[in-house]
């Protein structure tokens, strides 16, 4: 590889892109293009209303009139697992702002200055990965009050640890490379430097990052939903829609479980197997 | 340096940890919005007596740092304060539901080793048709949340088959062995998964590499290269990750054991958080944050020790 790397155009970045990830990389990305075309329209295209009730036809079966059935209070299953791909998909990706807009200038400012600062934020850096992300979700969320607010915030920063090394790690060896001295020695300022050069090459593997992130904070995410600590109900949500399911279950009438559960795996894989081959197509 | 130089070292990481965590778990109460009074009693109007005793007890008289000091020293003397809602001590409370928690984080890691260990050996050993359809079904596996696996295995093996019991931790070694089967199958899935995919990936580096061809020239039998020479040294990478996963594993009880109504520490928390019982949420907090942290220091260790390559104390971070 050349010392000196420049940021290709955003066309050819795409294109350089999609044969490397492989079949699996773009089979991952067609699924997760088709679920947020489906929460952005998810309004006009569930055919009934998510949250109406309808008493008298409590657990129907899949018929012309509702696709997959009713569940214990008579919504339409259908209509609920698209307007819960709203929340589900919204509270991950917010999440994973989050943690990239904390995350990449405390990793960039630790790999800028390095001595105490870096060894100061890699001691932070360590105490939070101490904290299993959903413990620190509880714990803010017993304070806060439950909520997808409170949860947002928690695993923001209960997983920003990960991105943060791993992009501090990144920086540190762009830093040491000649063309950032050669920016110092025309006296260019840190911030640029680290805004308009270092931060520009390192997009690849924060976009990497990220998208495992997201696979891994959708699980927390669903998990507090699941518990009743995060998105309450009756929005719909994924993880609320298996955790109403489960006390139906053993009466019978496990299909709103599974079908929400089923989503949350394969929305959670292709994020997960698309991050992974991203991730190695950096390595190369 | 020494071993009992890089044991000290890593010794004194983890007390420095712990104490970080616990001023954390501790210090977390004054961030809510209003006063740490409302928030230990969690808004309830209280005549004023005994928002007093409450005051006092819990010693808002006196500044933060003597507060938490008080805790601490506490904590380490096996006391977590008085419960709100039970008014009982925390220790009592969450002392019988210890237990469980252990019953089902041992379980599960025994399944991971075993389990998980076993489908990576198999995969990298059968090509093709095999080797594919586990990793497909590991691919599943490591995406899928605890208490999705949870539904499923209810659905099937309560609902459908009638096998094992879907609620409860039950009495007895054997009836609790059949009640734990469920929760920890769902709570290692995905840990079984991932060192599946590590065993498979270490093994098929071995499997690469020199050593291995000249053992095989030497006419040493398939099944003794494969153990003493692929397997011995793939074992490395595999303790760390399967230790990890371990660990991470104490953090899942929380899902899993509400999924499965069990009596542990995991679901009194949850428990705890709907009651705003502060104190019993910190006690539950900093002792699953401890025992992470605790595991974590022993795999680090267990890592040096096996593997004899690495060399102690070089520059870690």
């Amino acid at each position: 590889m050349t010392g000196i790397s420049v940021a290709p155009a955003g066309r050819r970045l795409v294109l350089t892109w999609l044969p490397r990830i492989g079949a699996v990389g773009i089979i991952s990305a067609l699924v997760i293009a088709f679920l947020a075309l489906v929460a952005i329209f998810a309004p006009w295209l569930t055919p009934h209303d998510p949250n109406a009730i309808d008493l008298l036809h409590p657990f129907a079966a899949p018929s012309s009139q509702h696709l997959l059935g009713t569940d214990d209070t008579g919504r339409d299953l259908l209509s609920r697992l698209i307007a819960g791909s709203r929340t589900s998909l919204v509270g991950p990706l917010v999440v994973v702002i989050l943690e990239v807009a904390l995350g990449v200038p405390i990793a960039l400012l630790a790999a800028w200055r390095g001595g105490f600062v870096d060894g100061c934020v890699s001691r932070v850096l360590d105490v939070l990965f101490a904290f299993p992300g959903i413990l620190l979700a509880i714990l803010v969320i017993a304070f806060f009050g439950a909520g997808l607010k409170s949860a947002v915030i928690a695993l923001a920063i209960a997983h920003m640890p990960y991105l943060a090394r791993v992009t501090r790690g990144a920086a540190i060896r762009e830093r040491r490379l000649a063309y950032v001295q050669a920016l110092e020695v025309q006296g260019f300022s840190a911030l640029r430097i680290c805004g308009r050069h270092i931060a520009p090459n390192l997009v690849p593997l924060i976009v990497a990052q990220a998208t495992v992130s997201f696979g891994y904070v959708m699980i927390d995410l669903a998990g507090l939903s699941f518990l009743g600590l995060g998105v309450q109900p009756p929005t719909a949500d994924w993880g609320v829609m298996v955790s109403a399911g489960e006390q139906n279950i053993l009466a019978g009438h496990p299909e709103q479980s599974l079908y929400a559960g089923a989503l949350i795996v394969v929305t959670v894989c292709a994020f997960t197997l698309l991050g992974e081959r991203l991730a190695d197509r950096n390595m190369r | 340096m020494s071993f009992g130089v890089f044991i000290a070292r890593r010794l004194a990481a983890l007390v420095a940890t712990l104490f970080a965590t616990s001023f954390i778990v501790y210090g977390a109460v004054y961030l809510a919005p209003g006063s740490p009074l409302d928030a230990v009693t969690g808004g309830r109007p209280l005549p004023p007596a005994t928002l007093r005793a409450i005051s006092h007890e819990y010693g808002f008289d006196k500044p933060f740092l003597v507060r938490y000091w008080d805790w601490l020293t506490g904590v380490l003397h096996g006391d977590f304060g008085r419960s709100i809602v039970f008014r009982q001590q925390v220790s009592q409370l969450i002392e019988p539901r210890i237990g469980t928690t252990v019953f089902l984080v041992v379980y599960s890691a025994v399944l991971i080793l075993l389990v998980g260990v076993a489908l990576g050996v198999v995969s990298a050993l059968r090509k093709g048709h095999t080797d594919t359809v586990i990793l497909g079904a590991t691919a599943v596996g490591t995406s899928t949340p605890s208490f999705v696996a949870a539904i499923v295995l209810i659905s099937i093996f309560t609902l459908q088959l009638g096998w094992l019991p879907a609620l409860g931790t039950g009495s007895g070694f054997s009836d609790e062995l059949k009640h734990m089967t469920m929760p920890a199958v769902a709570l290692a899935l995905s840990g079984v998964a991932y060192v599946a995919r590590l065993t498979r990936a270490a093994a098929n580096d071995e499997l690469r590499r020199e050593h291995v061809d000249t053992a095989r020239g030497r006419g040493i039998p398939e099944r003794l290269v494969i153990r003493r020479h692929v397997l011995r040294n793939a074992l490395i990478p595999i303790t760390t990750v399967a230790g990890l996963t371990i660990a991470s594993l104490i953090a899942g009880t929380v899902v899993v054991e509400n999924a499965f109504a069990l009596n542990g520490l995991g679901s009194y928390l949850v428990e705890a958080v709907g009651q705003k019982d502060i104190p019993v949420v910190q006690a539950i907090c900093l002792i699953l944050v401890a025992a992470f942290i605790v595991v974590n220091t022993i795999v680090d260790i267990l890592y040096a020790v096996i593997d004899p390559r690495i060399e102690i104390g070089g520059s870690s971070s």
